[in-house]
């Protein structure tokens, strides 16, 4: 019962009602990138709000049907993608349940979510036994032509206020269409800034929105652009002791479902740079753990610590670590594409980066700054926030630790504040991004100082 | 991921905003000149280094006929720059930094030779040839080692030793070292000879030249292994790396100056923490500053950060050479012998020798008893001056030796 009920929803997101539209958009867009990048399908994406629901359909592979199960199991609480420590958009291993348990929450006579993929369409409903106060899920399927690629839809009943505006049940103040004023910026207007975020932070992909009767259109800059893939082996560097042992302790839970018990040596053969059998072998004979099965590693009160110490540490030390460059830069003249779609002069653009290495971990800081012009008098700040080529709904560089400073702070200090005629965007590139919260509005910096290498 | 990173790259691209609005605040005309002010007409270097680099490349190399030197590049290319922007060139952004970035973005540079300072030594086991680690002593040595063939053993040449040039059938590995001290500690203890290592040097981190090197020896596939000893800091813990890959600073930057054609077969035998430990090596101090090699461990990068470096001087000499024998064994370099059938090549070419050799001293005493009783030539010493007139680029010994083959000549009947 942790996802059927506003107030428990709110604590899984992070955020609240009136704010639902964006985690939606935020969840599906993130996980439809995703699909296409391991599927090695630069990202081709369409929005669509309308009255009755939110749309978001891809180009990708199609959501396997094995994978729309173990989001309908409400009995397992998280996938196993959250346990790598990987740079993917998504990573919140809860997010496909509480999309399934929104629709119910918002509209429970006619909430539901449809997804089409590889041909078949997938109509969920869920609700609560009120007795048992168990999830009840309605799953219906049916043949339809299949176009390619996944559509997801969050549906509701439409309906309309007195003057005969769209209403969306998230909400007495959330009319999807109404734009805000600077203090109180509407749904609508978060929600451009969020695509506009996608667009910036992805020059490969196509995104194209339709908000009620609005268009938005972004092409693609680089449709061979590289960056580090979700699907790609993670690095035995990225790793602390308490990651790898929730991974193995993941895999372990799996082979018992298919009743298999995988060796060490094939646990390693996931990582980079121990995926050929010599690299394997070297880490094997090191920890002496050549045809130990992983489950061998556990007994019944939890990992052996030493053992799995050892076997992280030889995986570290037989493997080389990743250098920051090879996790993928967005790049100055992607972010002068978008900045001048935006009405800024972009070949005036400011742009720096930061690639490092902090405790074994690379990462890449990008950040673009452009003034609108005098043309631009009146307008308002764009503020772009994101990690990992996913923008966030609320700026995750609010805090940067003890001392209470945040980017907030520096853009004030800096005059660029939300009054300004401008567009800043910040980005990070980073395998092991962590969130003080749910929402991810805060994440964890190190506040320690120490040296980079810059370039602007 | 580190705060100050995100407030770098900030306050980068916001400060001339913050400037101006700063301004306007202060005073309110300013805002007149917001566009001026935020986008200055200041020229980079990096815009016109290109036309008066390549001028200058003509003019230092005698219009491409001869080698340059980056810095005499530098002296014919730096009042153009300073014409066009207004400001002098650092001479050090320059020769690592612009001029670098020129060649790798004009493809019509692939035919410049441009040469850097040598860095360094290379020493060959037992020819004891010692190579200076420099762009245009490298090129040569690797021509002559892409050229030699081993011919058949010449009359004049009485060597039973097996021929050889370059690390084939002689090397066993390349031990390279970031110091250049050490060479006499080696040579008395004959290190080199004992383990059959190329000992190889450069001042500092490794030059183009340097890595050419390593890059045609050292192969993944096919080459010699490279051994790499360094102390225990910041610097030492990369220099392994950046001896054989380029490294992704200078990607970025797209200052790189040689693009490595072979995965190397490196062994990083530098000194780290446990042999700090374990040998009971005194630290000393430096200052530390910026970021930390990611392969060192926690305790290492700890060790480091609390401005704390070892150098490969912290051992004695005795206790440096069990050391590396201690790594050179526990990696398996020993001396080389070269397979059966180089063997058995070897072995009838030294018997053929020693049946020549047996041969030629029955003919040298001959040949020393007619050589004694030869008349020598009147007014030796104007003849030898006159056939140097004739070519001053000979010697006075060849021309000398002319003069006996002719004798030889005229007398063998």
């Amino acid at each position: 019962m942790d996802f059927f009920s506003a107030r428990e929803l709110v604590t899984q997101t992070g955020y609240a009602v009136d704010m639902w539209p964006l985690v939606i958009i935020n969840e599906l867009v993130d996980n439809a990138i995703d699909a296409c990048e391991e599927a090695d399908v630069p990202p081709t994406i369409t929005v669509l709000a309308d009255a009755a629901g939110i749309t978001i359909a891809d180009n990708g592979p199609g959501l396997p049907e094995s994978t729309i199960e173990g989001i309908l199991d409400f009995n397992v609480r998280t996938s196993s993608r959250e346990m790598y420590v990987a740079l993917d958009r998504g990573a919140q291993g809860n997010a496909g349940k509480c999309l399934v348990a929104m629709p119910y929450v918002i509209d429970p006579e006619h909430g539901r979510l449809v997804i089409v993929a590889k041909g078949i369409e997938h109509a969920i409903v869920c609700k609560v036994d009120a007795i048992t106060q168990q999830p009840l899920v309605d799953h219906r399927t049916r043949h339809v032509t299949d176009e390619g690629g996944t559509t997801v839809r969050m549906e509701w009943a439409p309906s309309k206020d007195a003057d005969g505006k769209a209403i969306w049940p998230f909400g007495a103040d959330c009319f999807p269409e109404t734009k805000g004023s600077m203090l109180r910026p509407s749904i609508r207007d978060l929600a451009m800034v969020l695509f506009t975020g996608y667009a910036t932070f992805n020059p490969h992909l196509s995104l194209s929105v339709r908000w009620f009767g609005e268009r938005l259109k972004f092409a693609a800059t680089n449709l061979t652009w590289e960056k580090w893939k979700p699907n790609k082996p993670t690095s035995p560097h990225w790793y602390e002791l308490r990651h790898l042992e929730r991974l193995a302790g993941c895999y372990i839970a799996l082979d018992r479902q298919r009743d298999e018990d995988r060796t060490v040596a094939a646990f390693l053969a996931e990582f980079d740079g121990l995926t050929g059998s010599a690299k394997r072998k070297l880490v094997t004979d090191e920890t002496g753990l050549d045809r130990t099965k992983l489950s061998e590693l556990a007994d019944q009160s939890g990992f052996k610590r030493d053992v799995m110490a050892r076997l992280l540490a030889s995986m570290q030390k037989h493997s080389r670590p990743i250098k920051p460059p090879r996790l993928g830069t967005i790049g100055k003249d992607h972010f002068c594409t978008r900045f001048e779609q935006l009405g800024c002069e972009a070949d005036k653009l400011q742009y720096a980066k930061r690639a490092n290495i902090d405790n074994g971990l690379p990462y890449v800081v990008e950040s673009a700054f452009a003034w609108y012009g005098e043309q631009g008098e009146g307008r308002r700040r764009v503020l772009l926030a994101g990690a990992n080529w996913s923008p966030r709904i609320a700026n995750p560089f609010r805090s940067f630790g003890s001392s209470g400073e945040g980017l907030d702070t520096i853009l004030s200090e800096q005059r660029a504040t939300a009054d300004k005629p401008i567009v800043f965007a910040i980005h990070a590139a980073h395998p092991r991004i962590e969130y003080t919260d749910r929402g991810k509005t805060a994440l964890v910096l190190n506040s320690e100082e120490e040296g980079a290498d810059d370039e602007s | 991921m580190k705060a100050s990173d995100i407030t770098a790259v900030t306050k980068t691209v916001t400060k001339k905003w913050a400037k101006q609005i700063k301004r306007e605040e202060r005073n309110s005309r300013a805002a007149l000149n917001r566009r001026e002010y935020l986008y200055s007409d200041r020229v980079c270097q990096s815009d016109v280094a290109w036309p008066a680099i390549k001028k200058a490349y003509w003019k230092a190399s005698s219009g491409g006929t001869l080698p340059a030197h980056a810095r005499q590049i530098y002296y014919a290319a730096r009042e153009e720059i300073r014409a066009a922007t207004g400001r002098e060139v650092d001479s050090k952004y320059f020769t690592q930094n612009l001029l670098p970035r020129c060649m790798n973005e004009h493809a019509e540079t692939a035919g410049w030779l441009v040469a850097y300072d040598p860095r360094g030594n290379f020493i060959e086991p037992h020819t004891a040839k010692t190579l200076p680690i420099g762009t245009i002593a490298v090129a040569e040595y690797l021509d002559e080692i892409g050229a030699h063939e081993s011919t058949d053993i010449a009359i004049e040449s009485v060597a039973l030793t097996y021929p050889t040039c370059g690390p084939t059938n002689r090397i066993s590995a390349v031990l390279f070292i970031e110091k250049e001290g050490f060479h006499p500690l080696f040579k008395a203890v004959k290190l080199a000879e004992r383990y059959d290592l190329a000992i190889m040097s450069t001042k500092g981190q490794s030059t183009v030249a340097a890595r050419r090197l390593v890059d045609n020896l050292c192969a993944e596939n096919g080459g010699i292994q490279l051994l790499v000893l360094h102390d225990f800091d910041k610097w030492g813990l990369s220099i392994a790396e950046n001896l054989t890959e380029v490294s992704w600073q200078a990607e970025e930057s797209n200052r790189v100056r040689y693009e490595f054609q072979n995965k190397i077969n490196v062994i990083d035998l530098g000194l780290r923490l446990e042999d700090v430990k374990k040998w009971n090596l005194e630290a000393e101090r430096v200052r530390f500053k910026g970021s930390v090699q990611s392969s060192a461990t926690k305790e290492e990068r700890e060790f480091l950060k609390s401005n704390r470096r070892v150098e490969l001087n912290a051992f004695t000499s005795g206790d440096f050479i069990k050391w590396i024998e201690g790594k050179l064994k526990k990696h398996g370099i020993k001396k080389v012998v070269p397979d059966d059938a180089v063997l058995e090549q070897a072995y009838r070419r030294s018997l053929q020798g020693a049946l020549v050799n047996a041969q030629i001293r029955a003919l040298a005493d001959e040949a020393q008893q007619a050589a004694s009783e030869a008349k020598v030539p009147k007014n030796l010493a104007a003849k030898i001056r006159r056939g140097l007139s004739e070519n001053s680029g000979r010697r006075w010994d060849q021309v000398l030796a002319d003069m006996a083959e002719q004798w030889v000549e005229k007398n063998q009947d």
